[in-house]
């Protein structure tokens, strides 16, 4: 995070919303650390990021959402709660914000009414869905090697975790012969394969790979949402 | 212009073209029907259509069967025939997938509805489906992935779901079966993950994207070698093979597209083909050689379309044809 003091805040001026602007078509998005030095902004990255995404990015719409968007919204709501970047992913042209501040400001008492006429719908609807209860399980990820630079340290709801041999499963314990498994029961099931090998374990392809990843740009902002909320979702 | 010289052209009187009077983005050809395609729209609205073609191949001609053409809410984001013959019938299984999963019966003169998938717990809703796979080693199963961070796996016979797992951290993009009970998927998050129905307690991670934020947006599990897979990333002009062997470093980068790359297929009947397409409007088929290239790889084949090809699919039945979707076309290449 840049440093505070000093740093300008409030609304945004329209020479800087021009500075922002070049800097984000000459360099693409992305990157916001480097993006108020490079468009000489006396703004912290984040203030950078959320005035392109919200405003200046040229695909955003205006206006007033339409009958369409209001009811997918809806739906997707009831789906997702307020997750408004997940909501506004499937509105094209509408971003989070504009998501958030019309659902605040008019779904709210409306949904209630809405409710209703749903209810109509739905004993109308001679498809009707089939909705039955199971469990919803979350596999642990691994990794059989080292962990991304990026990774580390950065999530604090980082739902990776090292290798992990404690308990028994039908994979193979030996890191290096987990996938025999998978192999082993393809053949199970002779499933056609000619056993053609078109890759060998040149070493200078993994030293190139090694190299990459030295390099990469462990800064960067998350936008990580809490496992909790999407658990109480699933489950309530 | 391409340099290869391994390159050729894939002339006018090897495609066949057909005209949709909307934009298409889902392709499947039929294993059951072999003259039989399926297309969707790619209608930015609740109405969208699905038609069937029939492709002849001696007179290079694709006509519509406007008799099987039938409603669907919502563009579909993978249409998939059933994968094995059914017995005794001459009639198709259909799925696609979008608002929900959905299976049709493709008759000879009309499509019924048959079923309509439903995992969500507490809503008449599902969270909407961004693709899926049928297991074609055992076609009672089909795994769909949704942007509520979910993979599924379906009971097609009792229209059940088998399975949910929490599979990734953001939006599943896409889903491929490997086997009778493994699958992978990729998602938002960048990740490549590999999962086994006999320990659902785990999945393997055996690529992330470079760059964190960077989401995968389609996976190919080659099937003539199951050790290796094809993933693209948004915005890039890369296709990356993996060897599922080796995580997390791609035994190959393909970087010969102008453009975004949008769709790739592994051939049905080669180890070492897989054809990509892409904003660039070419479609390119390559073939990866059994040692890394210090100069890079270069396709064998390229095709250029009118404008940005959406999608691709190789036909498995007939695997001389490949089918691409362009704005309101879908063409076959003949290779």
């Amino acid at each position: 995070m840049e440093g505070s003091s000093g740093v300008r805040k409030g609304a945004w001026s329209q020479i800087e919303d021009n500075l922002l602007r070049d800097c984000v078509n000459l360099h693409g998005e992305g990157k916001w650390h480097l993006v108020p030095k490079r468009a000489g902004l006396n703004r912290c990255r984040k203030s950078c990021r959320l005035r392109w995404l919200n405003y200046l990015k040229p695909n955003i719409k205006r206006g007033d959402f339409s009958e369409d968007e209001v009811d997918l919204m809806i739906r997707l709501h009831k789906l997702l709660g307020n997750r408004w970047s997940l909501i506004a992913g499937r509105l094209p042209g509408r971003t989070s914000n504009d998501v958030k501040n019309y659902w605040n400001t008019y779904m709210r008492r409306k949904v209630h009414s809405h409710k209703k006429d749903n209810n109509i719908e739905k004993q109308a609807d001679e498809a009707k869905p089939i909705v039955k209860h199971h469990e919803v399980i979350k596999p642990v990820p691994r990794t059989l090697s080292k962990t991304s630079p990026w990774l580390q340290g950065k999530f604090v709801n980082s739902s990776k975790v090292g290798v992990s041999e404690e308990g028994a499963t039908s994979i193979s314990g030996s890191a290096g012969n987990w996938w025999e498994t998978l192999l082993d029961d393809k053949e199970d099931n002779a499933v056609n394969n000619n056993n053609t090998c078109f890759f060998g374990g040149a070493d200078g392809e993994f030293n190139l790979w090694s190299e990459e990843l030295t390099s990469i740009d462990c800064d960067f902002v998350t936008q990580g949402e809490s496992w909790s909320d999407f658990l109480l979702d699933l489950q309530g | 212009m391409e340099n290869s010289t391994q390159e050729s052209h894939l002339r006018s009187e090897n495609s066949v073209s057909y005209e949709s009077p909307y934009p298409i983005y889902g392709m499947s050809f039929s294993p059951s029907h072999p003259h039989r395609l399926a297309l969707g729209s790619f209608i930015e609205e609740y109405t969208n259509r699905v038609d069937i073609l029939s492709f002849h191949p001696d007179t290079l001609s694709l006509t519509p069967n406007p008799s099987l053409s039938f409603d669907h809410p919502y563009p579909p984001t993978k249409l998939m025939f059933h994968p094995r013959k059914p017995p005794s019938s001459s009639s198709d299984l259909l799925a696609t997938s979008g608002d929900y999963l959905r299976l049709w019966e493709v008759r000879d003169n009309s499509v019924e509805a048959v079923s309509l998938f439903n995992n969500s717990k507490t809503s008449e809703f599902c969270a909407p489906l961004t693709s899926f796979d049928w297991n074609d080693i055992d076609p009672n199963r089909i795994a769909t992935s949704s942007i509520d961070t979910t993979c599924t796996i379906w009971d097609i016979e009792r229209t059940l779901v088998e399975t949910q797992l929490i599979a990734h951290d953001k939006e599943v993009y896409d889903i491929a079966w490997g086997e009778a009970r493994v699958f992978a998927s990729v998602s938002a998050d960048g990740s490549v993950r590999i999962f086994d129905l006999r320990d659902k307690e785990h999945s393997t991670i055996i690529y992330e994207s470079p760059h964190p934020d960077t989401p995968l947006l389609r996976l190919a599990w080659n099937k003539q070698d199951l050790r290796y897979m094809a993933t693209i990333l948004m915005d890039s002009n890369k296709v990356v093979i993996l060897d599922i062997r080796s995580p997390t470093t791609p035994v190959a980068e393909l970087e010969r597209h102008r453009g975004s790359v949008n769709a790739i297929a592994w051939a049905p009947h080669s180890s070492t083909h897989i054809c990509s397409a892409g904003d660039d409007t070419q479609a390119l088929i390559w073939d990866l050689p059994t040692l890394a290239s210090p100069t890079g790889i270069d396709p064998v084949c390229m095709y250029s379309a009118g404008c940005e090809i959406n999608q691709l699919q190789w036909s498995a039945v007939q695997p001389e044809w490949i089918a691409i979707a362009f704005a309101n076309k879908m063409q076959l290449l003949k290779v």
